[in-house]
């Protein structure tokens, strides 16, 4: 739907249909009638970009803020569940976030700037699947799984089965994201660590990392999960690296060691914010960070 | 008397900006009937127009008109340049396009909305041309830009000042280094906002604009719509949101604007967008710069050779070739070097033409120059500091004057380097550095150093003239630099000045208010300022505007004439009535009195009343009726350009002494600025809040201009960097914190106040300190910038860019 760069210096939008829906059966019905012409706004901080740039120019553009019931945080049976239209500034204000799964708080934290964090939604954010998102990472460590809904009914996805690749999530044209769970299991009791590597603390990241790890009492590593965003194609957990540690008492030369091989399986993006050689190179020297960190915080190290 | 002049009086714009109250070019009202214009912009750098279909928009319900080239040829000459080069400059495309974002047709409509839906139902059929994107390639000629000129080189001349065959023949080493500084701009909040007006029965034409001046280009705006000066009209508002230089070629497309009025003969409103202004409203020129220096071996510099090219993108237009001519007179920067060879060029690409960005110039010279410094003390083992020392301008050689023809006026240059020194505590920083380098980190220290001018010498551009021309009768010389203000004292004592600056943001309403209440003793509370532009009624001239660093040299100066002559006046007045020798009377808290009996006054209340209710009484006191002063300024050093091409191209020169202490992560190559020093020599200050927010600004911008920002084209000539989302301007979150700066003020003598201009100084030297630092601390050179993270990685671990 991307078009010539023709008009990408315009203010305003192409003429469109406005149709605001009051629930999530009516926004799937409508996008199964309207198919590639539709496009559904929560936030709008990145479809409104493109929109006024005349880069899409969807013929309908269905909103979802009348939809009541769609913006909430809250924990049950040891579930994070997180509504789709929740915004990032209702994540960094949730205490259950901030209490249970605080690598969401900072990650939510750290997204863009205030003005934007106070429109932009969780379920936004993940359709639109930016390399270099911040949450993506998260969910991926956090074992999250994302409810979809479409025309057909509704289904349960791992988190990393929503992305595709820069920009692609898995959505067909009809399905709208619900909900994200994140089990408590998956992030109590878990030391975390958390980088953004960008130019300006607002920007998307060149390098997204997200690590939890948790400890024995005898400081070996009972469990770790390593996740990269924007390091590949597509948010990328690092299982190599974790399976290396696991039962291993952290020491400077065992993170030395694994670090300086973190990238060995991974098949590494270039852009023009960063080429493939140096972010192969941040992906090693954000693995030990984040090891170092998260062992700091967790007083193992 | 209070002196308002030298305190920090809290300015008086703030308020209604940081409100919401601000009086900027889009809350202007609009004339009735007002129709919208949206410009359809080339999508190709270099193609012939074959075809231009606008068939289909016209049929688009709300379209009025379209216009294309050949319509604005009817009511439009191309604009004269200053450059003596057959270049036809018109704001629109005629034939042929050549650069993305050139203006090939503009769409009239009753609504933007309209306007915008209207531009892709316009058919334009291309034949595409081989681009030329960099200096390299414009120097192949295997693709011409101007068949006019038949070559992208389209001017050349060498300058030759003392003896620099003798310098460099004799000299004990040399040393030299390339550079090549980026295109780059300094982008302004508020975009370009145009509004014209045609009168087809006066055939008058009023436009107004967020325009920065100078005025000469109004002039030349003028010509090219083939109309008096009197005919045209240009109003700016109250309030501009930024310039940074960017809203000097604004008067391009605003001309353009009023040519479409012209000829729909509807008022119209034109509102650029964000992406237009980075992708063509312009830019700095890139240079690419080899600078070498002849030395002896104790430290003195015997000679400079400069080689340079710069890229003015795809039209010369005025007040190019400004980025070489406004540092004509400081090339040799702060030091004694007497002989001098610069061998400039100027090439045409196809890319967004290049005028004015904060610095002009300035980036340019003292990024070549400062390494060439830098490198020759290495060379000599000497201490960077030590070397600059030995070799800068003394204070009692002032005035100096340069061997490019500079009259430096005043200034202690040695004093304001130990200035910095002290700020950033040198020897602590060398044992810092010293400690880091034990520990493994990266730890360097960089200093750069220049004169800065301000106030350009419009007569600057002359020295780019073959000097046989400048010989014969067709050769008109010039040396506009003047600024006039007016003083009126109304009817209960209420002072309004008007000082025509169009300022963009500096806090002008504020400092003339200073000067003037601290001339007639009242408070500046009292005094209204009034410096936006009417042409119609306002003293503006060639030189009118905000842009080279003028204010403070210049207008300041025009005001306190203007209120001398009140104040003079005034005093003649009052002695009359009071019975007291003028020269025992003083002015101040709303009174004239005698300094030896303060009973014996009058209040400046009731002699305004006076001269408004009963002029008669003044021509008893053999005055003239009336309470009004029209001061008029322009320095005694301003002149034109000598027969063997010297020229003084600015009135003053401000001194910058700028260090850098920064940490490198060599893992990533991230820099962290540990502490950046700026010690001034600016002259008299006016008012220190106002000089500390530039410096804060200038630093942060010095940052930004060396580690993030660049203008990117990709293979085909269109911009990359479009918006802030790819254009870094750094944030709060990666400003630099730790920073301290002092003012070391040698008045200019030249001037009644003595201020000199320094709004671009830092901004021009400091990427240079900036850069020697990071340099210093990984032990690599750069011969570009921006330096990003990568690059500084790369350097470090030696790995070549692919």
């Amino acid at each position: 739907m991307l078009r010539a760069w023709n008009f990408m210096y315009t203010i305003n939008p192409a003429p469109f249909d406005y149709l605001p829906v009051q629930s999530l059966d009516e926004a799937v019905k409508l996008l199964h009638e309207y198919g590639e012409s539709a496009k559904v706004i929560a936030g709008g901080q990145s479809l409104l970009l493109l929109m006024r740039k005349r880069l899409i120019t969807p013929k309908v553009l269905i909103d979802l803020n009348k939809i009541n019931g769609l913006n909430y945080v809250q924990v049950v049976n040891d579930q994070l569940l997180i509504g789709a239209l929740t915004t990032f500034s209702d994540v960094i204000n949730s205490k259950d976030v901030f209490k249970d799964c605080p690598i969401l708080y900072e990650a939510a934290r750290t997204t863009a700037d205030v003005q934007v964090r106070n429109r932009a939604t969780i379920g936004g954010n993940l359709a639109e699947a930016a390399p270099g998102a911040n949450i993506p990472p998260v969910l991926l460590v956090s074992d999250a799984k994302i409810v979809i809904k479409s025309s057909s009914g509704e289904k349960i996805v791992k988190a990393e089965e929503l992305f595709l690749g820069p920009y692609r999530s898995a959505l067909s044209n009809d399905e709208i994201i619900r909900e994200i769970q994140i089990p408590l299991v998956s992030c109590r009791g878990y030391s975390y660590s958390y980088y953004k590597v960008a130019r300006r603390k607002q920007e998307f990241g060149i390098l997204v990392g997200a690590l939890l790890i948790k400890f024995s009492e005898d400081k070996k590593v009972l469990d770790v999960k390593l996740a990269f965003g924007n390091a590949t194609s597509k948010p990328t957990r690092l299982k190599n690296v974790e399976e290396e540690l696991i039962d291993k008492v952290l020491t400077n030369d065992l993170v030395e060691r694994v670090s300086s091989r973190a990238d060995s399986n991974l098949d590494i993006r270039s852009t023009a914010a960063a080429s493939a050689e140096y972010r192969r190179n941040l992906v090693r020297v954000y693995t030990k960070r984040l090891l170092i960190d998260a062992a700091r915080r967790a007083g193992v190290m | 008397m209070t002196n308002y002049i030298g305190s920090r009086v809290p300015r008086f714009e703030d308020l209604r900006t940081l409100t919401g109250r601000g009086e900027y070019a889009d809350d202007l009202p609009t004339p009735p009937n007002t129709h919208y214009v949206k410009i359809l912009r080339s999508t190709h750098a270099h193609a012939k127009i074959k075809r231009i279909d606008a068939s289909k928009a016209l049929k688009l319900p709300g379209v009025v008109s379209v216009i294309t080239g050949q319509d604005i040829k009817q009511v439009m000459d191309p604009y004269p340049l200053a450059l003596h080069v057959p270049i036809k400059y018109y704001p629109i495309a005629i034939d042929k396009v050549r650069y993305v974002g050139e203006p090939v047709a503009v769409v009239v409509a009753r609504d933007p909305f309209t306007a915008e839906d209207a531009l892709e139902l316009i058919d334009i059929e291309y034949e595409p041309l081989k681009p030329v994107l960099s200096i390299e390639d414009a120097l192949k000629n295997d693709s011409i830009i101007h068949e006019e000129v038949g070559s992208n080189l389209i001017w050349h001349r060498t300058y030759r000042f003392g003896d620099p065959d003798h310098a460099f023949s004799t000299a004990d080493l040399t040393v030299n280094t390339t550079f090549k500084v980026p295109r780059f701009t300094v982008p302004a909040l508020e975009p370009y906002v145009v509004m014209a007006q045609y009168n087809p029965s006066s055939d008058e034409l009023t436009i107004w604009a967020n325009f920065q001046g100078p005025f000469s280009l109004f002039y030349i705006a003028a010509r090219a719509l083939r109309k008096p000066l009197n005919k045209v009209r240009l109003i700016t508002p109250r309030d501009i949101g930024g310039g940074f230089g960017v809203k000097v070629p604004l008067i391009y497309e605003a001309a353009l604007i009023g040519a479409v009025a012209e000829l729909v003969k509807v008022p119209v409103k034109w509102v650029e967008s964000r992406t237009e202004s980075f992708m063509s409203s312009t830019r700095a020129a890139n240079r690419l710069a080899v600078f070498e220096l002849a030395l002896k071996k104790n430290g003195e510099i015997l000679g400079l050779r400069a080689k340079i090219i710069d890229d003015y993108g795809a039209y010369p237009r005025s007040p190019e070739p400004g980025t070489f001519f406004r540092q004509f007179g400081n090339f040799v920067g702060p030091y004694r070097i007497k002989n001098v060879l610069i061998d400039a060029s100027v090439v045409v690409t196809n890319t967004v033409p290049s005028n004015p960005i904060r610095g002009f110039g300035g980036q340019q010279l003292y990024l070549p120059l400062e390494k060439a410094i830098t490198k020759a003390a290495k060379a000599l083992n000497m201490d960077p500091v030590e070397f600059r020392l030995k070799n800068l301008i003394q204070p009692n050689e002032m005035p100096y004057k340069t061997a490019t023809g500079g009259v430096y006026d005043y200034g202690d240059y040695p004093r304001t380097l130990m200035k910095a020194l002290e700020l950033i505590n040198y020897e602590e920083a060398l044992k810092i550095k010293e400690q880091a380098k034990k520990e493994g980190r990266l730890v360097g220290i960089g200093v750069a150093i220049g004169v800065h001018p301000a106030g350009s010498n419009m007569g600057y551009l002359d020295a780019a003239l073959d000097p046989e021309y400048r010989k014969s009768e067709k050769y008109l010389p010039k040396s506009g630099w003047h600024d006039t203000a007016i003083v009126i004292v109304q009817p209960l004592g209420e002072v309004v000045v008007t000082a025509p600056t169009a300022p963009q943001g500096q806090g002008h309403e504020t400092v003339i208010a200073q000067i003037v209440a601290s001339i007639l003793g009242v408070s500046p509370e009292n005094v209204r300022v009034v410096t936006s532009v009417d042409t119609s009624k306002d003293p503006w001239s060639i030189p009118t505007g905000t842009y080279s660093s003028r204010f403070t040299t210049n207008m300041v100066n025009a005001a306190y004439n203007a209120a001398m002559q009140v104040r003079n006046k005034i005093i003649r007045i009052a002695s009359k009535i009071l019975g007291v020798p003028p020269e025992n009377l003083e002015l101040s808290d709303g009174k004239i009195y005698d300094k030896n009996d303060p009973s014996k006054s009058i209040s400046f209340r009731r002699i305004a009343g006076l001269a408004h209710w009963n002029p008669y009484a003044l021509m008893e006191y053999g005055e003239e009726p009336g309470l009004i002063g029209v001061g008029v300024f322009q320095y005694p050093t301003v002149s034109t350009v000598s027969s063997n091409d010297e020229v003084n191209s600015s009135a003053t020169y401000a001194f910058s002494a700028n260090l850098a202490l920064v940490e490198v992560d060599p893992d990533t190559g991230d820099v962290k600025v540990l502490k950046f020093v700026s010690a001034d020599d600016a002259g008299r200050i006016i008012n220190p809040g106002i000089f500390e927010q530039n410096v804060i600004s200038m630093i942060n911008q010095t940052l930004a201009l060396t580690l993030y920002q660049e203008l990117v084209y990709d293979k085909n000539g269109r911009l990359v960097t479009t918006d802030f989302d790819t254009y870094f301007v750094p944030t709060v979150n990666e400003a630099v914190y730790s920073m301290d700066w002092a003012s070391v003020e040698t008045p200019s003598k030249f001037s009644p106040i003595g201020s000199k201009g320094f709004g671009e100084s830092i901004l021009s030297s400091g990427p240079a300190a900036l850069l020697m630092a990071i340099e210093d601390a990984i032990n690599a050179e750069f011969d570009e910038l921006p330096v990003t993270p990568e690059k500084i990685w790369r350097a470090i671990h030696e790995i070549k860019s692919k």
